[in-house]
Order: C-alpha cells, then sequence, then structure tokens
C-alpha cells in the first residue's frame, strides 16, 4: 500500500487555542477516508492543514514527499481543496472559473494555453457543464455549482481531493450525484478526503471512517465499527439508532422515546 | 447553433473600439478649445511627424505652436493620468475585492495632500518643487499603512484598508493644520486638490511616463493573478497563488502611479471608479480584459473631461475634479441603482 497522505502528530493553534491535538492520519492512494465529528472537532481544520492553508506543526507527507520541500505551487497540483462556504465570484463565467484550476500549472508570467483549455473541458464534460459553460456563476443553482467548485478543484488535476462537507445545502437527489461522483474520480485514481455530517452518507460511500472529537483522532476503521451507538452518543451526545441494511450499509437514525 | 467554447482573453472588438474612442476623443481633445484648430490640418501636422510620412498640414506657425506646446502635451497628460487612476482603481478593487476601493484607499491623496500643501505654504508652489513633494508624501502615507496594517503575511486585506482610513484621516488633519497655519495659500491648496492639468510643455508628461509605464507592465503581467484573488485569499492559496507577496506587488504598483499622477495633476476623483465598473458592465469582470481596457478608457474618459472643464465656461477653466465628480456622482448612482456593482 503507498500513502497518499502520511500524518503524525498534527498540531494546529488559532489564538493558542489549539483545534488539532496531535493527530495521526494515514491514507492509501485511491481511498476515500470520510472524517466524522461533532462541530468544533476539527474536521475542516485538518482538511486546511492538508492543503497548507493554515500553519501545523507535526509531520506530514503527500504521497511519499514531506510537505515542508513542497512549493506552494508543487502542492496545490497535488492537492485540492474545496471548501464548505466557497467564495464565488458572481459575475464570473463558469469556464472562466473552471479555468482558475489551471493555476497551479501555470508559470508566473504564462498565460493558458490549449492543453489547460482541453482539461477544463474535459472536466465540464464529466461534471456535465458544457452546456453551462458560459453562463455566469450567479445563474446556477445550487448543485450547479457545487458541481462548477468540483469542477474547479479538477482541473488542478490532483492526487488528493479534500472536500469539505461537499453535500450541505443540497437535496438528496443532488447529495446522491454528487457522491457518485466523487465515488467515480475515486475509481479513477484520485484519494478523496470529506468532511461529513451526515454519518449514513459518510458510512455509505467512504472506505473509512475517521471520528474526530476535540482535535484528536478517537475512532478509525469500516463504517460498522466507527458507528456505534457509544461511540455517537459519547462524542456526540446524540442518542441513536444504527441499523445495518440487506447491502451491508449503515443507517443512523436519532433514537426518539415514544411519546 | 453552438457557440465555440472560449474563456476570457482580450478579444480584439472591445480592444478595437476602446483604442477608436481614444484616438477621436483625442483628437477632439487637441481641436477644440479657447482657440479651434481644423481637425484635418491637426490629423495632417500629426502624422507628419511619423518617420517616412510627408504632408503639409496647412496650419499656421501660431496654430501649430499651439497644437505642440499647449493642446499636445495637455491631452496626452490626461491621457496618461486617467489611464493611470482607472487602471490603478481596477486594481484595487481586485485585489481587496472590493467594489468601493478607489487609487486613494490607502492615503495616497491624503499623503499627498500634506505634500502639496506644505510646499504651497512654503512658497514653493511655482518651482518644481510641488510635485516631488506630493509624491513624497504620498509615497510615505502608503508606507504607514502598509506598516500599520499589513505587511505580516497573515493579515487581511480588510486590516489594510482600515490603516488606509486612519493614515488618510490623520494626515488630512495635518493638512488642515498646516492650511490654517498659513490661510493667505488656501486658494492655491483647493485649486490643486481639485485637480488641473494645465501643463507648461511636456514636463509633467516625461514625468509620469516612467511610473506609468512600470505600472503598466507590473498589472499586465498579473492581470492573471488578479482573477485568481477573485476567490478569496485562502482559496488563491490553495491554487498555488502566494497571495501576501501578489497583493504588495499590484498594490505598490498600482501605487506608484497612483502617487506620480497626484503629483503632475492634483486629486481626480471617481475616475478609478467609474470606468472600471463602466467596463465591468460591458466585457465582464475578467481582468485579462479589465487592465488593458481600463488604461485605454481611462485616458479617453479623462481627456473627454478635461475637454468639457476648458470649454463649458472658456474662457475660464472648470477644475476637472469638479468634471470627474459631476458625470461620476450620478453614474455612481444608476450603477448602484442596477445593483450590478461588481469587482
Amino acid at each position: 500500500m503507498t500513502a497518499m497522505v502520511s500524518g503524525a502528530g498534527i498540531r494546529v493553534a488559532y489564538n493558542g487555542h489549539p483545534v488539532l491535538d496531535g493527530v495521526d492520519i494515514e491514507v492509501a492512494v485511491g481511498e476515500w477516508v470520510g472524517l466524522i465529528g461533532p462541530n468544533g472537532a476539527g474536521k475542516s481544520t485538518l482538511l486546511r492543514a492538508l492543503a497548507g492553508t493554515v500553519q501545523s506543526s507535526g509531520s506530514l507527507s503527500l504521497a511519499g514527499r514531506a510537505t515542508e520541500r513542497l512549493s506552494r505551487r508543487e502542492r496545490s497540483r497535488s492537492v485540492a481543496l474545496v471548501p464548505q462556504q466557497p467564495t464565488i465570484p458572481a459575475a464570473m463565467t463558469v469556464i472562466d472559473y473552471v479555468m482558475l484550476g489551471r493555476t497551479p500549472h501555470l508559470g508566473y508570467f504564462a498565460t493558458e494555453g490549449k492543453g489547460d483549455l482541453a482539461v477544463v473541458r474535459r472536466v465540464l464534460d464529466d461534471m456535465g457543464l458544457e452546456k453551462l459553460a458560459c453562463r455566469t456563476l450567479d445563474a446556477l443553482s445550487g448543485g450547479e455549482l457545487q458541481r462548477a467548485v468540483l469542477a474547479r478543484a479538477l482541473a488542478q488535476e490532483p492526487e488528493l481531493l479534500l472536500l469539505d462537507e461537499p453535500t450541505t445545502a443540497l437535496d438528496i437527489g443532488r447529495q446522491q450525484a454528487v457522491m457518485e461522483m466523487v465515488d467515480r474520480l475515486r475509481q479513477r485514481g484520485h484519494t478523496v478526503i470529506s468532511a461529513m455530517h451526515d454519518l449514513t452518507i459518510a458510512g455509505q460511500f467512504s472506505d473509512r471512517l475517521l471520528l474526530l472529537s476535540g482535535g484528536r483522532v478517537v475512532a478509525s476503521g469500516r463504517s460498522r465499527e466507527v458507528l456505534t451507538p457509544e461511540l455517537i452518543l459519547r462524542h456526540y451526545g446524540a442518542k441513536v439508532v444504527v441499523m445495518v441494511d440487506d447491502a451491508g450499509g449503515v443507517i443512523v437514525v436519532p433514537d426518539r422515546a415514544p411519546t | 447553433m453552438t457557440t465555440p467554447l472560449r474563456h476570457s482573453a482580450l478579444h480584439s472588438g472591445p480592444l478595437l473600439t476602446a483604442v477608436a474612442a481614444l484616438g477621436l476623443v483625442a483628437l477632439a481633445g487637441v481641436g477644440f478649445g479657447a482657440v479651434s484648430l481644423p481637425l484635418g490640418g491637426v490629423t495632417r501636422e500629426l502624422l507628419d511627424h511619423i518617420p517616412g510620412i510627408t504632408l503639409d498640414s496647412g496650419l499656421g506657425e501660431r496654430q501649430a505652436a499651439i497644437l505642440w506646446e499647449l493642446r499636445l502635451p495637455r491631452v496626452v497628460l490626461a491621457g496618461f493620468v486617467g489611464g493611470t487612476l482607472a487602471v490603478a482603481g481596477a486594481a484595487y478593487q481586485g485585489v481587496f475585492r472590493n467594489p468601493l476601493a478607489d487609487p486613494y484607499l490607502l492615503g495616497v491623496a491624503g499623503g499627498a495632500g500634506l505634500g502639496a500643501t506644505i510646499a504651497i505654504a512654503a512658497g514653493a508652489s511655482s518651482t518644481g518643487v510641488l510635485p516631488i513633494a506630493a509624491f513624497a508624501g504620498g509615497m510615505v502615507a502608503v508606507v504607514i499603512t502598509y506598516a500599520l496594517g499589513g505587511v505580516g503575511a497573515r493579515r487581511s486585506a480588510n486590516s489594510l484598508i482600515l490603516a488606509g482610513v486612519a493614515v488618510a484621516a490623520f494626515f488630512a488633519a495635518m493638512q488642515t493644520y498646516v492650511q490654517q497655519r498659513s490661510s493667505d495659500t488656501v486658494r492655491e491648496v483647493f485649486t490643486w486638490i481639485l485637480g488641473r492639468l494645465a501643463t507648461v510643455g511636456w514636463g509633467e508628461v516625461m514625468a509620469i511616463v516612467p511610473f506609468f509605464a512600470v505600472m503598466a507592465i507590473v498589472l499586465v503581467v498579473h492581470r492573471r493573478h488578479l482573477d485568481v484573488l477573485a476567490v478569496g485569499e485562502e482559496e488563491a492559496a490553495t491554487l498555488g497563488v502566494h497571495v501576501p507577496r501578489v497583493r504588495i506587488i499590484i498594490v505598490l504598483a498600482a501605487t506608484l502611479g497612483t502617487a506620480a499622477a497626484v503629483s503632475v495633476s492634483g486629486l481626480i476623483g471617481f475616475v478609478g471608479i467609474i470606468v472600471p465598473h463602466m467596463l465591468r458592465l460591458v466585457v465582464g469582470p475578467s481582468y485579462r480584459r479589465l487592465v488593458v481596457l481600463s488604461m485605454l478608457t481611462g485616458g479617453a474618459f479623462l481627456i473627454g473631461a478635461d475637454l468639457l472643464a476648458r470649454t463649458v465656461i472658456a474662457p475660464a477653466e472648470l477644475p476637472i475634479g469638479v468634471v470627474t465628480a459631476f458625470v461620476g456622482a450620478p453614474f455612481f448612482a444608476v450603477v448602484l441603482h442596477m445593483g450590478r456593482m461588481q469587482t
């Protein structure tokens, strides 16, 4: 197994307050790891630390290379982050927005060439956005916008895709569509780490779950090992019922006392 | 019918339109004034000076002198000042992702105003000291703004804007104080503040050209970076952009141009806001187009405004800052009303 991500003792503090308190993480090439945990557990911060947009201590290598030896551009050629609430330049067209993803591949003085346009066309095609390419971003629906943001990340041609709550604010149909899309990317060799609130969806799509709480990894493993009523009660403070469907998928629902 | 898939690049259509507009307005600018010059004669006279072309312009000696010594330097200066203010405004709006950012955002105006006021109060206004004092004042103000608000790599764009507000207020207060101490120069200071393009030959043009050139090259090189900054600091960083470094390079280039423009023409408001927003309505938000088009259109705009300033109540002149604000304020209201303000 080759490791795409190999981190040990990752620590991040905001204004002296520790947010990540020594996280160890190993993710294999082509694996999909779901980050779960209550609000404030450090999921988004861990993604940022992997993307290099927050200062972190500890050791971290991406595809076998220590991050301190990677330039900013090199790092953004192999890692793309889709934030939970991306900044949307409303009047920009979809194609211009996706083209921004080519930035890490361009020299300081360079402009995009035919090769870049070819990558962007392919990505737009993959995401079903080719007909919307010349629309402005403010004219897209929530689901289309999410695909545009994902398309920009894919235009970076990253090995590692970091997704922060990729399906928040989407209806169940759009949620499923986005997750299936990510699954196809993973099958093509992308490694995916996604922070997720919906435990059932997290369990269904990822190969492995990492439960974060208080800035530490408190459980890691297959969904049936991590999504247990005891762990969820202890870390989310929630009483849940965990069921297993015919295909072996884990379903987590709130446990309500009969009224 | 399918349209070919293209991303924003500088298409020839808007570029040619802007060049043609600049040419026509410039021709009108040299032709009209207290003394009108025949446009055909002016065109032939200008073409005659291109190596390899020989034409008889038919202009008299006095007319030729008005053209070469008075009108043309003034029109060219207006072109450079307008182009500088417009592109600097566009760049500031991009860097700070703030549609209200103008070239004076970081205290250039306050600093230059203080420098000019001190020079005028010291009786040095008729010498070449005034533009140098204004330029130095503007640069000092911006350096202080940067020191207060954002050299540290992790400081945000907003802290820089707030530092600019504080520095501008401080310099304005000092300027008022200096003015109070030498009240007989108030009128002269006021005239300078309202902006003027009265030239004495080509000196001012020569003074601004090197700064314009540096600014233009830096901004053209960074037009793609300005587009990336539209997704915010953190996302731009995940795209491999060193945001604080790119920001300081763009801001310094725009500020250098602005300080040079202010030093030769005083404070001319609104150009840096109106022109880029007008262009965004026509060609969209991409800086690949906006940077070059702002320079051309800003030049045309200020040449036109100057033409109005010196013909509306001829032979007297309106301060050009009054004309740009007179056009700018209603335009601003209309754009706000349309809700199309974008960065």
